[in-house]
Formats: C-alpha cells, sequence, structure tokens
C-alpha cells in the first residue's frame, strides 16, 4: 500500500510499502537500490545489466550487446533466491547519527498551544558493495559506480531532497572466500536528510476543552462531548 | 612383438624446464624411426609441439621460456603445483599409420616392486571406482599457458575485466580449459551450509573426492560429473605418494554455484546437452 499524497521531493521510494517512513534505513536502501539499478538498465550500453530475473540468458556474452546479469540487491536481502550470484551489488546503509543545528534542535514556537517545532540533520552512511568472481571486473563495475554516484550527486540530491550528498570513496578491491574465491570493492559516501518533529504539551489543550465546557453551559460533560466529536 | 614406444624418464630442472627420455621396443622394420615430442597440461591435450620430427632422438632438454610472442603466455615451473604432461610420437618408416605414441606426467618413476605394488594398488583401486562407489567425471584441467584473452584482459594490469566471458571461461587463456578427461571417481555427501551474509543467504557445499593418480590434479581445476552435471572447483589436492610418486589424488572441493560461467563450458554433449 503506497502512503497517500507524497511529497514530490521526498527521502523514500513513490509507492513503498506503507511501513516504511521517509528515510528510515528501509527507504534509503531501497532509494539507492534503484539508482544503482538505473545505471545497469540494458540500454546503457554495459557488459552488465540489471534484470529482475537472474537465470543467465542463454546467449550471455559479457559484452555490451549480449550483457551479463548483475545482480542488484540490499544487503542481508533473505529472500533473494539467486545464491552466491556474481557480479552482484549489495547496497547496505551505516548507523545513523543525528546532527544538531540550534541549540535544543528548536526550529520556532507558538505560545499560544505550546506547539514547538523541531529541526536536525541526520547523517547516514552508505556502503555499495560490488562483488565479482574477478578483481579486475569487481574494480570496472566498481568505478562504473563511483563515477555514477559523483557526477550524479547533485541530481540525486535534488530529486530525494536531500541535505548533503558527500563525494563518494571508493575503495580497494579485497579477496574473500566463499565456495570460491570472490573479489569486493566498496564504494562508500554518506547522505544527510532533513529530520523534522514537533510537540505539543496536552495541558493547554485539555485546558481549552475545560474552558469551553464550561462555557457551553451543558450540566453533562460526556453528552457535551458526544456533541462535540460525534457527528 | 609390436611397436611400443615408452617414456622413462622425465625430470624437473626446475624452474627451467625438464629432461625427458624414451625408448623404443619391438622395432622390426629396417629404415628410420622418426620422433616428435609435445607438450600440454592434460593428459588428454592438446598438445604443444616442442621438438618437431627427428630422426633417432630418444631424449629431449625441454627449456622454458619458449621465444615468446606478443600476446602468449608462457608456461612456467614457478608454481608449486603446476603439473606438464609430455607426449613422444614415434612414426615408423612403414608410415603415419603405424605410428605409436606415449604420454607421461613429469614425475619420478618407480622401480621393481615399487613398480608393481603401484600397479596393483591403482588396479584394485579402479575396479572400485568402476564398478562400486565411483561414477563418472570430466576433468577439465585449467590452462595456465597461452593466448591471452584478447576480449577480457588487460595486459598492463594481467586482469580479467569481464567474469563471464565466452572465450575464455574466466581463465584469461583463448579456450579456458584442457580437453576434457572422462575418468571415475568417488565423490562423499555434499552437505549445503545455508549462511546469512551482507550478500543474502550465501550457500556452500564442500565434499571430497578420491580419484585415480591421472590427470593430476591442481587448485582450481574442474570436475564435471556426468550424472548429475554438478560442477565443482577443485580447492586443495592431498596425493597419496609411494616413495613421492602419486599413487591417487584425494580432493576438497566446492561446489559451484549454478549460475557460474563454468556450466557453459560443454563437455560431454550426449549426456548434458547446452541450453545455457
Amino acid at each position: 500500500m503506497a502512503l497517500q499524497g507524497e511529497p514530490k521531493f521526498f527521502p523514500r521510494m513513490p509507492g513503498q510499502q506503507a511501513d516504511v517512513m521517509p528515510a528510515s534505513p528501509t527507504a534509503i536502501v531501497a532509494m539507492f537500490t534503484e539508482i544503482v539499478r538505473e545505471r545497469f538498465r540494458p540500454a546503457n550500453g554495459l557488459a552488465w545489466a540489471w534484470s529482475e530475473s537472474q537465470t543467465p540468458e542463454v546467449t550471455e556474452d559479457n559484452d555490451g550487446y549480449n550483457p551479463r546479469k548483475v545482480l542488484i540487491e540490499p544487503a542481508f536481502s533473505e529472500h533473494a533466491e539467486a545464491r552466491n550470484y556474481r557480479p552482484a551489488i549489495y547496497i547496505d546503509k551505516g548507523e545513523t547519527a543525528m546532527q544538531s543545528v540550534a541549540i535544543n534542535n528548536m526550529a520556532g514556537k507558538r505560545i499560544q498551544t505550546g506547539l514547538t517545532g523541531y529541526y536536525a540533520l541526520a547523517t547516514i552512511p552508505i556502503d555499495i558493495e560490488i562483488v565479482s568472481d574477478k578483481k579486475g571486473e569487481s574494480a570496472t563495475m566498481a568505478d562504473t559506480v563511483w563515477f555514477y554516484m559523483l557526477s550524479g550527486r547533485n541530481l540525486i540530491q535534488e530529486t530525494f531532497n536531500l541535505h548533503e550528498f558527500t563525494p563518494p570513496m571508493l575503495g580497494r578491491t579485497l579477496p574473500g572466500e566463499k565456495d570460491k574465491t570472490e573479489w569486493s570493492t566498496h564504494v562508500s559516501f554518506n547522505i544527510q536528510t532533513h529530520l523534522r518533529w514537533f510537540t505539543q504539551p496536552v495541558a493547554p489543550l485539555l485546558q481549552s476543552v475545560v474552558l469551553k465546557y464550561r462555557d457551553s453551559g451543558d450540566p453533562n460533560i460526556d453528552t457535551y462531548l458526544l456533541k462535540q466529536y460525534l457527528p | 612383438m609390436a611397436l611400443t614406444v615408452t617414456i622413462t624418464r622425465t625430470t624437473p630442472l626446475y624452474p627451467n624446464g625438464a629432461f625427458v627420455q624414451w625408448d623404443l621396443s619391438g622395432a622390426v622394420d629396417e629404415g628410420t624411426y622418426f620422433f616428435s615430442l609435445f607438450r600440454s597440461g592434460s593428459s588428454n591435450g592438446p598438445w604443444d609441439e616442442i621438438m618437431p620430427a627427428t630422426a633417432s632422438a630418444y631424449s629431449f632438454m625441454d627449456r622454458f621460456p619458449t621465444p615468446s610472442v606478443v600476446g602468449y603466455q608462457d608456461p612456467t615451473q614457478l608454481s608449486l603445483a603446476r603439473g606438464f604432461y609430455y607426449k613422444v610420437v614415434c612414426v615408423p618408416p612403414a608410415g603415419f599409420a603405424s605410428q605409436v605414441d606415449a604420454v607421461m606426467e613429469v614425475e619420478p618413476t618407480l622401480e621393481g616392486k615399487q613398480r608393481l605394488i603401484k600397479r596393483k594398488i591403482l588396479r584394485d583401486e579402479s575396479l572400485m571406482l568402476q564398478r562400486l562407489n565411483g561414477v563418472p567425471v570430466a576433468v577439465l584441467k585449467r590452462r595456465h599457458w597461452g593466448t591471452r584473452c584478447p576480449k577480457c584482459f588487460d595486459k598492463y594490469t594481467k586482469e580479467s575485466m569481464r567474469s563471464n566471458c565466452t572465450n575464455c571461461w574466466g581463465t584469461t587463456f583463448v579456450g579456458g580449459y584442457f580437453d576434457p578427461v572422462m575418468t571415475f571417481a568417488k565423490r562423499g555427501v555434499t552437505p549445503n551450509q545455508v549462511g546469512m551474509t551482507a550478500q543474502g543467504k550465501a550457500e556452500i557445499a564442500t565434499t571430497n573426492v578420491t580419484m585415480l593418480d591421472v590427470p593430476g590434479l591442481q587448485d582450481d581445476d574442474i570436475l564435471v560429473f556426468l550424472r548429475d552435471n554438478k560442477r565443482f572447483i577443485v580447492k586443495r589436492v592431498l596425493p597419496t605418494e609411494l616413495q613421492t610418486v602419486t599413487v591417487h589424488q584425494r580432493l576438497e572441493v566446492s561446489e559451484l554455484p549454478r549460475s557460474d560461467i563454468i556450466y557453459r563450458v560443454q563437455v560431454d554433449p550426449f549426456r548434458t546437452p547446452r541450453l545455457f
């Protein structure tokens, strides 16, 4: 189920499951997963192409005409049917840290009601891991992802209303052992999203209800409230 | 007595080459006998000619490296695990129709009783594998020298840029593997260990395989079990030796993921038709 009335610029994919809040870990990971998938569309002429189905094609030749399918998934994906698939790109998010930009994060206050608005920034590290059977391939694909992020970060920042998108860092390509030796390269960067929230004290609200009740002259509080809040 | 050529000695001369010596028996025709020597990384070839047909030659010093050409990686003996095979072809005076050949790995030979003991062990093992607990397997020996792949190999960094290249099957050498060697092997059960990693659910299925001494296997060689078409990569080789001569091999192997390019290498078109 999609959220109704989503704003146009929002750190969340349109139509994502309703429990996923904007700028939440799942929203951020989904966002960057889709962004990376976009780079590996078949029409882009790369030697690797993303597809919903990971079953290799008979015609795959790992070149621009018959690209090899690449798996692009969020990290720790428990429902993916493809196992040990390479080449693959995994998107993950690190620990979110809040950064204050105002004293006590306060953005403003309405004296009459006590409604107080707050604002802060959330810094979220993003990690994109590129895994391949070959060191050269892992490094080449990582370079593609790295430069894509580097060149597109302004557009991504605007599209998803991010406060900051730091220049991405391309890591070393290192080996690992699984069913056989695989190579992985990390592309990492930080993003900053806007955090907004408000608090409203309950006492002034209750006081307002009491005053309205006394002013109404109704002898029974129950009937008064029923009249007020039931159609 | 039929004409027979036998390789009597293959001595490695690390790191520069090997000495190969052979003998001829049953030579009854009068005239000149020509010998050619070939080298390969597998007992089934394909073979590179290193000594063209030479009259009455009974030994050869194979020196590495051979004169190099651009884009060609010469064979070397710089790895502890690399094995070489030599094939001697003898053409008698009667002509090519009567030629005989012999193949041998670079390995010491056993003498007298030890030779017979090895033969007995191999016979028993072979019978056990063929009649009792073995299954047919195709061995794909990985190429470690030859023409580098023009499609995926970068000559400066010496790295492959495409792991699923169908020109070299990810080995960086054109052709990828030597010709498949059909033999029998005993495979243990392969428990599938599923673990959660950052890369989703990972499956690792490792097991042990027992097989005869030929072809001698090394890490990264491939075993294709023809009954179930499961393909394994060799991780570790534990040879059983008799006076430093391999009698049989125990291997630690790991099953390859079904998306691996190895499943596209055609081994036996009758048993496993190529679909992917």
